[in-house]
This record gives structure tokens, sequence and C-alpha cells, in this order.
């Protein structure tokens, strides 16, 4: 049974206009308990509506409107699947007038039936893990600085036991080195206890850290999903080339950074055709009228014209 | 601002202070800016020669207005508000006896209206975009446009007529009843006497839902508005992450954050049950220190009138700083 | 404008407001000038209920009062009245309290202090008992009584107004009107006022139907309009001396005016909703 397996998910939200497509016909896997995959993309490409997806967690005002997410063999809507998520801001993601105490304590009192004394002390087993002090156990999510309170929130994650972790974005507003302290955290809980995990962010040099799979998402779409070597050693979608080229390197000089020219399209403004087409330094005239449809490249695949 | 907390409670009794000297001062400011004599004002049909000279002694009515005010402060500090000649007993005596019945219609009228009042929010707030949601917030505008004036009558009418219940005062004068915490409601059951604390009960319930209604429609307002904004906030995702039971997930997370800042505009309610309550216990001959204000008015006792502003006023200042300070205690963000 | 008028008539709540608003003031201005009573006309024809026939082209719509007079004819001359003095209290506070918030808000420091210590003097007392206080000096007639109001809600509008302009003063327009020169009545006038009036519009809706309520309630205990004058709190209290033998002149008025209050409250509800952040997103941003 795999990990995770999602299948040709496309997912809408309510907007002014009606349903918009936010999520377009997503193929992704997750095949070993230690993998870890990431998915990357700028803000507005979807990703992390489809990490709510896969963890089960969509607003009302979405809906999944065709295509499965599965976790080991069961799906994230029937609730037997066991997913927990990292949110990107753990400030707004923790109680503030509970104490971190209460807040991990009460997973064990909810789910594993135990007393508050027992509770609390696998609590402050759990803080342990994650490098924080027994003392923390009586604070408030105010006292705490922003790696601690991202640290409280994998501790909280690391209590539920879950089969799959989705984590959304959780370094991106913490510094340097609280950013590594924490991912290898994270990538130490994936790789000694078991769990697989998904990675969202924006950062792809991150990624190279910690990912053993990629999927490059731009416009609601996965346009690669790579092995991670083979995609920093041979990036074969443009946008991905375009992503890693505009990467600062120590090593090439260059004048100015490279970026890529133009803007990602909205979502209910998708352009016909290859949704990367507009900015495509490479695009034909195929490219502006057909959508691209996947090819598979060793165990990934990419969604190019170029390749078919 | 101030650095811990017990600065913040000192400088917030400084400014209830504050506030009570403010009030202070226009009340003796209004008490002096009656046109004539103010001797002659206060006293009323009682205004012969021999009073007018000692009320004129009493309160240096022949002194400089710095030395009258000096007065009134000293007789204020000891308790003293002044004698009403009209009604023949000290002011103090007059307000003491009608306070308890006071206390006990806002306080069973709060109580109404928070059950009330806050349920129906959060049911509406849970059942939000529908119908019921829709039918509960015309009915919280309806009611807190409901005035004193119409319900007061309304349910007298209903109550009294309608339903042959009994109305007006606090208790039947056959039941003799043995006081011991002034508290009808309390006392007639200290009593043992059941038959005594049904008939309180039949008489408190009109002009409690009289106090109680409008109240009842702006908490709905408010606790719905606040569990909604609440409901969208990140930790309630985390908790919903978390698995954990809507139950708990309603209780624990959602309205303990959703119900806090509705504490702190206690001293709204409070303002808002003040501006009733003379009414209501007027319409209703509850033997308060609304009805008493009524009576004064109607007598032009203007001591008893200014006394019982005085008081009042205190009471709000007081209740304000409280509330301000009970919540230091409970949100942990201002705590630490 | 025009346009933000169009959008603000979408809310229901509004259109009901004015709806019953309209019916009222028409039904008011009807009874002014064809009822065949005048509102202080005694008659032997004292306490009969609602419908009764009377010898002139008019039932006694809602009855007769204590003193024969028609309940219908004077319910509907003291909304006028009554309604007249809610405007007249709200337009004078407001003013008052427009003026004070703008120039506290705006010349800052000791004015600034003075002022609020001053309105801060003046809420320590709640609004009613202040007013009770006010109307008992001043004499009970309903100027005094008008006025006592008005002193009491000054302070709501001045702070209102002033946390506006504050929060405005410092925006990069008005820094730039300052280094264009403008003078500080232009500034005032022109860029800051503006952001004041929608919030300044919707409390003052609101507090006309607190301003009704407060004039009731004063005269309902004796120290607002006086007898004969038609006026919801006075007939109220008159007619509760006899409320066991005749409910109608304690109930109508008291009805008239709750309709009153209420298309107030809903037009000022509506307001503050459609002034709120609008259409509220519970949409979650993409990522």
């Amino acid at each position: 049974m795999k990990p995770l397996e999602v299948k040709k998910l496309t997912v809408e939200y309510m907007m002014y206009r009606g349903w918009v497509e936010v999520v377009s016909n997503a193929d992704l896997e997750i095949n070993e308990r230690d993998e870890i995959l990431a998915i990357v993309g700028e803000s507005g490409c979807g990703k992390t509506t489809l990490g709510l997806t896969i963890a089960g967690l969509l607003p009302s005002n979405a809906r999944v409107v065709h295509g499965y997410v599965k976790v080991f063999g069961k799906d994230v809507n029937s609730g037997s699947a066991k997913v927990a998520m990292i949110f990107q801001d753990a400030l707004t993601s923790l109680n503030p007038l509970l104490t971190v105490g209460d807040q991990i304590a009460e997973i064990y009192i909810h789910h594993f039936a135990m007393s508050k004394k027992e509770a609390f002390e696998e609590a402050m087993k759990r803080l342990a893990e994650v490098g924080l002090q027994a003392s923390f156990i009586n604070k408030y999510p105010h006292e705490l600085s922003g790696g601690q309170r991202q640290r409280v929130l994998i501790a909280m994650v690391i209590a539920l036991r879950p089969e799959l972790i989705v984590a959304d974005e959780p370094t991106t507003a913490l510094d340097v080195t609280t950013q590594a302290k924490v991912l290898n955290l994270l990538k130490s809980i994936v790789k000694g206890k078991g769990i697989p995990m998904v990675y969202i962010t924006h950062d792809l040099a991150l990624v190279a850290h910690i990912a053993d799979k990629i999927a490059v998402m731009y416009a609601g779409q996965v346009v690669e999903y790579r092995e991670k070597l083979a995609l920093f050693k041979d990036p074969l979608h443009l946008y991905t080339q375009a992503l890693l080229s505009s990467l600062p390197r120590v090593d090439v000089e260059l004048s100015e950074l490279r970026t890529i020219r133009g803007e990602p399209p909205v979502p209910g403004n998708f352009p016909k055709g290859c949704r990367f087409s507009p900015r495509c330094p490479k695009a034909f005239s195929r490219c502006f009228v057909e959508e691209p449809r996947i090819k598979n490249v060793g165990n990934g695949y990419v969604r190019c014209h170029l390749y078919e | 601002m101030a650095k811990n907390i017990f600065q913040y409670i000192f400088y917030r009794i400084l400014q209830s202070i504050f506030s009570i000297f403010s009030a202070i001062v226009i009340v003796f400011i209004l008490s002096r800016v009656l046109p004539g004599n103010p001797a002659v004002a206060i006293l009323g049909p009682k205004a012969t020669q021999e009073n007018i000279e000692r009320v004129t002694r009493e309160w240096g009515l022949d002194k400089s207005y710095l030395e009258q005010f000096m007065i009134y402060i000293s007789r204020l500090l000891r308790g003293d508000l002044g004698d009403s000649y009209i009604m023949g007993y000290s002011v103090s005596r007059l307000i003491a006896e009608r306070l308890p019945a006071s206390f006990e219609l806002v306080i069973v009228a709060f109580i109404i209206s928070l059950v009330l009042g806050i349920s129906l929010g959060i049911l509406a707030a849970r059942k939000h975009e529908t119908k019921v949601d829709l039918i509960l917030t015309s009915l919280s505008v309806l009611s807190f446009s409901f005035p004193a004036l119409l319900l007061g009558v309304l349910l007298l009418l209903f109550f009294g007529i309608s339903l042959g219940l009994p109305v007006g005062g606090r208790i039947d004068p056959k039941y003799s009843i043995r006081i011991y915490t002034g508290f009808i409601l309390l006392d007639t059951l200290l009593n043992g006497n059941l038959s005594a604390f049904l008939d309180a009960f039949m008489r408190i319930i009109p002009p409690a839902l009289t106090l109680a209604i409008p109240l009842a429609g702006l908490l709905l307002k408010l606790s719905r508005n606040s569990v909604l904004e609440v409901m969208t906030q990140d930790f309630v995702r985390t908790a919903k992450m978390k698995k954990l039971s809507e139950k708990v997930i309603m209780y624990r997370h959602v309205l303990r954050n959703a119900l806090l800042p509705i504490i702190t505009i206690a001293g709204l309610y409070f303002a808002v049950l003040v501006t009733g309550d003379i009414v209501v216990e007027t319409i209703f001959a509850w033997p308060g220190l609304g009805r008493l204000i009524w009576e004064a008015v109607t007598l032009r006792d203007y001591m008893v009138i200014q006394g019982s502003v005085l008081v009042v006023s205190i009471i709000y200042i007081a209740v304000n700083a409280v509330v301000d300070i009970l919540y230091l205690y409970i949100d942990p963000r201002i705590r630490g | 404008m025009a346009k933000a008028f169009r959008e603000l008539l979408m809310v229901k709540r509004v259109i009901y407001g004015i709806a019953i608003l309209t019916l009222l003031t028409a039904l008011s201005l009807y009874v002014i000038l064809f009822s065949p009573f005048e509102y202080d006309q005694i008659s032997y024809n004292v306490r009969l209920p609602p419908l009764t026939r009377s010898d002139t082209t008019w039932p006694y719509i809602f009855g007769t009062d204590n003193l024969g007079r028609d309940v219908f004819t004077r319910t509907f001359y003291a909304f006028i009245l009554d309604v007249s003095c809610g405007l007249a209290i709200v337009t004078l506070s407001g003013l008052v309290g427009l003026v004070i918030g703008l120039i506290s808000g705006y010349l800052g420091g000791f004015v600034d202090l003075i002022l609020m210590r001053l309105m801060d003097i003046v809420i320590s007392i709640p609004g009613f008992m202040l007013a009770i206080a006010i109307a008992a000096v001043l004499g009970s007639n309903i100027v005094n009584a008008i006025l006592a109001v008005v002193i009491v809600t000054i302070p709501i509008y001045a702070r209102l107004v002033r946390s506006v302009v504050l929060s405005v003063k410092e925006s990069l327009f008005v820094l730039a009107a300052k280094e264009a020169g403008l003078s500080d009545v232009r500034i005032v006038t022109r860029h800051i006022l503006p952001h004041a009036i929608p919030i300044f519009i919707t409390q003052a809706t609101m507090e006309l139907s607190n301003a009704i309520i407060y004039i009731a309630a004063l005269s309902f205990i004796g120290l607002g309009a006086q007898e004969p004058t038609p006026e919801w709190g006075l007939m109220i209290s008159m007619a509760r001396r006899y409320i066991r033998e005749a409910w109608w002149p304690a109930l109508f008025p008291g009805l008239v005016m709750f309709l009153t209050v209420l298309s107030f409250n809903l037009i000022g509800d509506g307001l503050r909703d459609y002034l709120d952040p609008k259409k509220r997103l519970s949409f979650r941003v993409l990522g």
C-alpha cells in the first residue's frame, strides 16, 4: 500500500464569479515510509490547496471535483486516514488562551484516553523530542519565539501519531539558523519514525536539503515530478529551469539575478493551451492551443509539448 | 503605558477615583444651579423659616462655593448624602433600603439575558447563512428595539391580565418573611416558605424579562459575530486537524476565545440596564432605586435625585473598573 | 456617491426601515391634515375601546383615553413631536461633538487633553442618570429635556470623530497637503472630514432611536413634555394609572414608538454592516 496516492485530483474554490479551478489533475505519490515529497511553486499555484486536500482540511467553500487522495489505501475524506498538518503561521495556529501543555495534552486525553496527569507527562516527552525544555509546558504561545512555536506544532503532530505529515511552508517566517534546526528536526522525524512527509514550499534551494522527490507546480498543475537528483541535474520543464537559474549561486558570476518575465496567471484566468506558454522562452504554436499531457520520464513525468 | 500588571491596576484605580470625583463635582454644580434659593428648592413644601435656616447652616449655603464644596465632600466621605425633608428620611437610608430590590431585579435580568442571548448567538453562528440564522438575527434587532415603555406595558398586560398572575411589587404583603439577604428570592427559600417563593418568583419575571429582552438581543448579535470571527481563525483549523470532537472544538477553542471580548463591554450592559430600570420599576411598582428616583422627580425632591444619581454613578464606575481589572487576569496575553 | 447609495439600498434591512418610516410619516401627516379631533380635545367619551364609532367621520381607531381624547390622533402627533426632538438632539449634539472631535483630534496636545478630559467628566455618569439630573435642575419641559440629552450624548460623537481623525492624521495625503501649504481648515474639511462622515452618519442614525427613547423616558417620569402635549412617554405614564380599565391608551403609543425606533435601528444597522469590511471573504489565500 502506497503511503500517498494522489490521482487526477482537481479542486475548485467558490469565488465571486462562481466555482474556480485551483488544482488541476494532480498526480503524485509517495512510495516509501521514510520519503519526503516536496511540492514547489510560487504563491497562488495551488500548492497549499493541494496540501489541505491531502490533509482532509478543505474549507467549506472548496470542493474536490474529481480524483482522489489515498493514504495507505484509505481515502482522506473517509476519516480513517490519519494525516497531520503543520501550518505556516505558528502564532495564529495556536490557541492564544491555552498553554502549550494544554494544547499537546488534549490530543492524548481525547484520542488515547489518558488521564490529565499521563497526558501531560507524554506532552513533556514530546517537548523534549523537539528540543524544548519541560518548563515550556506552562507557557502561552505569545511567550515563545517563532521557532519555538513551530516546534510546538511539530510536537503536536508527533503526538497525533499520524500516517502522513503535510508541512506547509513551516520555516518561511523563520530566520536562517532556526530554519535549519526545524528542517533537521522534521527530517529526523521522517527518517527516524518512518512517517512520510509532504513538504510544501516556494524555496527550491531549501528543497535540495530535505526532499527525496520533487513536484513542481505552476498554475494549479504539476508540471514536473522527478527524483531530486534527477531534477537538479537535468531539469526538463522550462519553468523548473527558470526556477533553478534564478537561484543565487556562489560559483557563477552573474551581473544580476535572472528572473522569469511575466506573472503567474490567476485562477479563473488560466491561458489556453499550456498554462506556462505566455512566459515560456521555447513556446511554439502548439503550446498556445493544446494542453500538454503527462510524459513519463524515468520514475517521474513532465508536462510539456517539447517532450511528447 | 504601564509595564506590569500592578502598575496597570494602580492607574486604573486612579482613573476611577478621577471619574468618581468628576461625578461628585457635576452633581454638586447641578445642585447649586437650581434657580432661586437652594434651601427652598430642597425643602419643597416644608420650607419653613426654621427649616431654611437649618439647611443653610448644614450645607453652608451662605458661604463661598468652595467652602460649600468642602462641606459637601466631607459629608459624602462620611456616607452622608443629606436628608430628604420631603420624604422624611436621610437620603442614604432611603437608597440603602431600595438598593437590594434593584440589585435583585438587575441581576436576575442580566442572568436571563446572558443565557438567552449568548446561547442563541452561538446557535446563530453555527447555523450561519441558514434560515435559523436569519430569523435569529432579525429577532435580535427586533428585541433590541423594544423600549421598556412598550415591553413593560405589554408584559404587564399579558402576565397580569391575560394570565391573571400576580404582578407589581416584589411579593404579596400577606407573607411575612424574615429578611436575611435582602434578596426576596433567597429569603423566601431560607424561610422555607415555598408559596411565598413562587409568588415572589412570578412577580419578578415580567420586569426582569422587560429588562432582559433588549439586552439579550444585543448579546445575541455580539456573540454571534464574535463566534463567527473566531471560527475562521487558524487555531480552529489546527483543532480540526487534531481531529478533536465538534463539542471540544466549540467549547474549548471557539467559545473561550469568542466570549472573552464580550466581557469587556460589561460597562455598556450596565448602562443599558440602568436606563431601562427606572421605567421598569415604575411600571411594575417595583420598590427599588429606580422607583425611588421616579418618586423623587414627582415630588421634586432634589436631595434624593442627586443622591441617587451619585450612588448609581459610583456603582457604574466601580463595575467598569472591576471588569477591566478582572479581564487582565483572564487574558494570558496581557498577564504576561 | 450615488452608486454607494444604490448599493446601500440593496441591504434589505435599510429598505424595511425606510419603508416603515415612510409609512408612519405619511400616516402622521394624514392625521394632522384630516383628523377630526384635536390632540388636546377633551370629551365625555372617556376610555372607549379601539374602533368605537364616534360622531365624526372617523371612529376612535385606538380608542380614547381618560380625558376622552382620541388616542390615534395623539399617537401620531406624538410621532411628529418625538421624531423632531430626536432629530434636534442628534443634529445639535452631533454637530458639537463633530467639531470637538475634529479640533481635538487634529490639534492634539493641550487642547486635546482638556477637551477629552471634559468628555471623560461628562461620561463618568451614566447617560440617563445625568440627563435626569440636568433635566430636574433645569425645569420640567421638553426643551430642557432636549438640552439634557444633547449634553449627555455629545461625548459619543466627539470620541468617535476624534479616533477617526487620529487614524487619518498621519496618512500620506494629509502630510502632502500640509507640505503643499494648505491651511488647516482646508485640510480638515477637505481631507479628514470625508473619512469621518460615514461612521458619523451611522452612529447618528442609531443615536436617533436612542434620543427618542430618552425623551420618552424623561417625559414618562415627569421631566420632559407636560400635559397636554402629545408625547409617547407622557401618554403612557398617564395611561398607566388606569391600565386595568383601559389598556389601549398605554399600549398603542408604545407600539408606534417601537416601530419608529425599530425603523431607525434597521437603517443604522444596515448602514453599519454596509460600511464594514464589505462582503467579507471566507476564501482562503491560494498557495
